[in-house]
């Protein structure tokens, strides 16, 4: 397979470019992100040009680290997002007892309960303070929270947090950006990417999309945080 | 007390809870975090691509903001 490389002003121009020249859909494309390219100061200085190896991908080739498989075979809807069912009560009383000396020691006045769907629920001040910016601050709490109970555990458990209705209310959000960026991408006849996200909200986006025809949906680049693209299916009529 | 929340959080996700060690160098304004743990024990402190010192440096951030202080976390090798 021979990769040839593409540039564009934005990622999302350099794989349309890629899709143009080797005259095929996005789907049989195989991408490697060299450079993702940034628009520099006021647009003006320092922009560079997103970069991207491509070639054609051969027939039958399974998509390398794709979510877009691994999501197919488990028809899991958006309800079940957390997976906590069963994990044991032990388990959750002990998380909830780490998760108040975290919050305790960072400062942070809490009350945590243990909800129905067993997400441990962080009532704060109601200042944000908790949830931090995009969810990072809940996130990361989530993250080290987890650290510390599947630490000598055999069969790791998923302990998922929230606090004042911030999940719900972010689902929604991601939703709502998969439909809207979808419809973008069907308009345009053009490729478009969201800023990147965490595993965790790409699969919301894949699953929200799942059943649009019109559109596929692949997430692109390296490491845990990667940007999922939204592509039309059939190239625009002019 | 930010030397706490560090201290509490690696003692319990590395093996040597008994080899970490956090100093706290306060500046007027800045606060660095200094975390020292066993050798076979950094990859645990850091994770994979950085996430959990990422993770700590968030909680950190957080809980420095609102004693109007800036603290920064750095993993000794």
């Amino acid at each position: 397979m021979e990769y040839k490389e593409f540039e564009g002003k934005t990622l999302d121009e350099a794989i349309a470019s890629a899709m143009r020249e080797l005259g095929v859909q996005f789907e049989e494309l195989d991408i490697q992100v060299i450079s993702e390219g940034s628009k520099g100061l006021f647009g003006i200085m320092g922009n560079k040009n997103a970069k991207i190896l491509a070639a054609k991908a051969p027939k039958n080739q399974t998509q390398k680290g794709d979510e877009q498989k691994k999501q197919k075979p488990s028809p899991v809807g958006l309800t079940h997002i957390t997976r906590n069912k069963d994990i044991h009560r032990d388990v959750l009383e002990e998380a909830k007892k780490r998760l108040k000396d975290i919050l305790d020691l960072m400062n942070i006045e809490s009350k945590i309960s243990i909800s129905e769907d067993n997400t441990l629920e962080i009532i704060g001040d109601g200042s944000g303070l908790i949830i931090g910016k995009r969810g990072q601050t809940l996130d990361a709490l989530q993250f080290i929270l987890n650290r510390i109970i599947n630490k000598d555990k055999g069969t790791p458990v998923h302990i998922s947090l929230d606090s004042e209705g911030y999940r719900k209310r972010h689902i929604a959000y991601l939703k709502d950006i998969a439909i809207k960026m979808g419809q973008e991408a069907r308009r345009t006849g053009h490729p478009v990417s969201l800023e990147k996200m965490n595993p965790y909200d790409r699969r919301i986006i894949h699953i929200t999309l799942k059943d649009d025809t019109r559109v596929n949906t692949k997430s692109v680049g390296e490491g845990i945080y990667k940007k999922v693209m939204i592509f039309p299916r059939k190239a625009p009529k002019y | 007390m930010m030397k706490e929340l560090i201290e509490y959080i690696a003692k319990r996700i590395v093996d040597n809870p008994d080899e970490v060690r956090v100093t706290e160098v306060e500046g007027e304004v800045t606060s660095v975090i200094e975390l020292r743990v066993a050798k076979s024990d950094l990859g645990k402190v850091i994770g994979k691509e950085g996430r959990t010192a990422r993770a700590m440096r968030t909680l950190l951030t957080a809980a420095s903001t609102k004693i109007k202080k800036r603290s920064v976390l750095e993993i000794i090798e």
